[in-house]
Formats: C-alpha cells, structure tokens, sequence
C-alpha cells in the first residue's frame, strides 16, 4: 500500500513537472521567436543572445542537444551576418532560428502527430 | 568522455534502484509485465550513454514513469481479478489427475518432448507418475507425483521430529551479522556466552548458526 503510494504521488508529481515544463518552453519559445523576429541587422542581436544564454539550460533539460547546436549556430550566423552588414543571411538565418525554436516548441504538445 | 562516465553512473543508479524496487525475483520468474519492464527500461537506460546528444531525461522520466506504474499495476492485479487475468494470466493445467491436456498444450506450443525433457529435469522419468503438472505464470512448469510416487515423508510415517527450522549465520568471517541474530531471537550477550563456553574468540570464528531449535554449529577459522 505504501508503495502504491508513493508510486501514485511520484507520477503525479510527474505529470504535473511535464505539464508545467510544457508550458514552459512554450513560452520561452513565443519570447523567442518574438525576440528573433524584431531583431534588426543594424542593431545586433544581443538581446536575442543573452536571452538565449539565460533559458538554454532549462531548454536543453529537455531537447535533444543536437537542436540546441543548430539554434546556436543561427545565432551565431545572425551575429556575423549584422557585423558584415549581410541582410540576406541574417534573415536567413532568423528564418531558420524561427523554426528550430518552433520545432522545439511543437515537440512537447501533445498531438496525434507527435504521438504517432 | 567524462560526461559519458557521470551519465553512466547516473543511469545505473536509477537502473539498479528500478531493478530492486520491483523485487528481488530472477529474471526467469519474471511476470509478463515485470519483463516487458525490464526489457524496456534496459533499453532505454542504455541511449542517454550512447549518444550523448539525447538529454538525460528522455531516459530518467520514462524509466520512473514505467517504475511507478509498475507499482501501481501491481497493486491493482492484487485487487482486480480482471487485472490479474490481462496482466499475469492463469497457470495452465497440462496434466490434470494424471490426463494429459492435449489442446493445453498445443495451446501453450510446448512440445511432447519439451514437456518431457522438463519432467526429465525434475526427475520424473515417466508421464504415468504425474498427477498434476502446470505451467505456471512465469513459464516454469510444476509438477506433481501421483501420491504412491511421491517420496514418503516423515508424517506419512507419523513420525514425531523436533522442528529446527532455519540455520540463521549469526557471525561470518569474524563479523556478527547482527539482523541474523535478531531473526534467531538472540542477543550478542548470549552470542558471547557461548563463545565464551567454547573458549573462542570472535575472531576466530569463521561461520557460526544458529538454528530455530537453538542449535549451533560453528565452524573456526583455518590458521594462514
């Protein structure tokens, strides 16, 4: 009976932590990708970085690393597209930012897709 | 690579905690549910070590997740009789009052010889001699002699013998075990008396038990 106890109260426990990490990354994600979109080449992209660096621990807790590197390395293009002045690449590089974020995003909803 | 390491021990830990709060049955007398657990949890434990990219938690939360709803299931198969049914099923009867269950056993796809290889393995030489073999719900097969085969105990000769129950190791290599002591519902003042009757130190006593009729067998420690 103990164990079924603590067993009930760990998955709630559980359960609760999911749901509340969801909600989470769904709005470090929108705070992000708001950050991302109003970013301009000739103000730079600090905000949006040191934004980044203050979330990335609890987002790495639960996305997989390799799309950490890819977020970081569109940061990190945008950086180097607004110092040499290339609008083509930082937007490319904002565009795809956006959509790791989102991917990032979409991956803890809980949907047909992603359960399938 | 030291990420790797400290991975590793984390996840072993939880391995080994996982393995030893869903109990201390061998892998062979496993439940359905409890190896299917195991299986998973297994492999899951095992990806966060590979590939370093893949968080740790993709493996902690599923792997308590499954640990705790292993519990919970458990719990109610213990309450529900159509739980017990869907989770752990019921022991098949193949030999019942000393008929063979033909369709049980095709049912169960356990050949004539498999079946007579296990009887081999439990020293039933013939099929005619048992009353009763099942399979039960972790696959082992039980079997059952019919009653002028089965060896004759001392109550079929209504023999009176004094219980002696279990040899409890109360000291081991020079150490007292202290729990056995308490199961043998002795004190290490008693413990020390009957060293001292046989003129022994602790540390020259190799094993020493006790049995539940207060008998005791020491065995001494051999000279390096």
């Amino acid at each position: 009976m103990k164990a079924f106890i603590v067993s009930l109260v760990v998955i709630v426990l559980f359960t609760s932590l999911i749901i509340i990490n969801a909600i989470y990354i769904n709005r470090v994600a929108n705070d992000l990708i708001s950050v991302a979109n109003s970013a301009k080449i000739d103000t730079g992209c600090e905000k949006l970085s040191s934004l980044w660096e203050s979330k990335r621990l609890i987002i790495s807790l639960c996305a997989h690393h390799k799309e950490i590197d890819k977020i970081e390395e569109q940061i990190l293009l945008m950086q180097d597209s607004a110092r040499a002045n290339d609008y083509i690449s930082f937007d490319r590089a904002r565009v795809l930012l956006v959509e790791y974020i989102d991917h990032i995003r979409k991956h803890e909803r809980v949907t047909l897709d992603n359960i399938l | 690579m030291a990420t790797v390491l400290l991975r590793t021990l984390i996840v072993y830990a939880l391995f080994v905690l996982a393995i030893r709060l869903t109990g201390k049955r061998q892998i062979g007398e496993l439940q359905i549910s409890e190896l299917v657990i195991t299986f998973m949890i297994s492999e899951l434990a095992t990806a966060p070590i590979q590939d370093i990219s893949i968080p740790l938690s993709y493996s902690v939360i599923p792997i308590v997740f499954l640990l705790t709803f292993e519990v919970i299931v458990s719990f109610l198969v213990t309450k529900s009789k159509l739980l017990k049914k869907l989770f752990t099923g019921n022991p098949s009867y193949i030999i019942r009052n000393g008929k063979l269950n033909q369709g049980e056993l095709g049912k169960l796809r356990i050949g004539l010889n498999e079946l007579l290889g296990e009887l081999r393995l439990k020293d039933v030489s013939d099929i005619n001699d048992v009353d009763y073999a099942i399979v039960e719900q972790n696959g082992k097969i039980s079997v059952f002699l019919k009653k002028h085969k089965r060896i004759v105990t001392t109550s079929d000769l209504d023999i009176d013998v004094k219980r002696d129950g279990l040899g409890h190791a109360v000291i081991i290599d020079g150490n007292i075990d202290y729990t056995s002591l308490g199961y043998a519902q002795k004190n290490e003042a008693w413990l020390n008396k009957q060293l001292k009757e046989r003129n022994l130190e602790l540390d020259e006593v190799f094993l020493m038990t006790v049995d539940d009729a207060s008998s005791i067998n020491i065995i001494i420690k051999e000279e390096k």
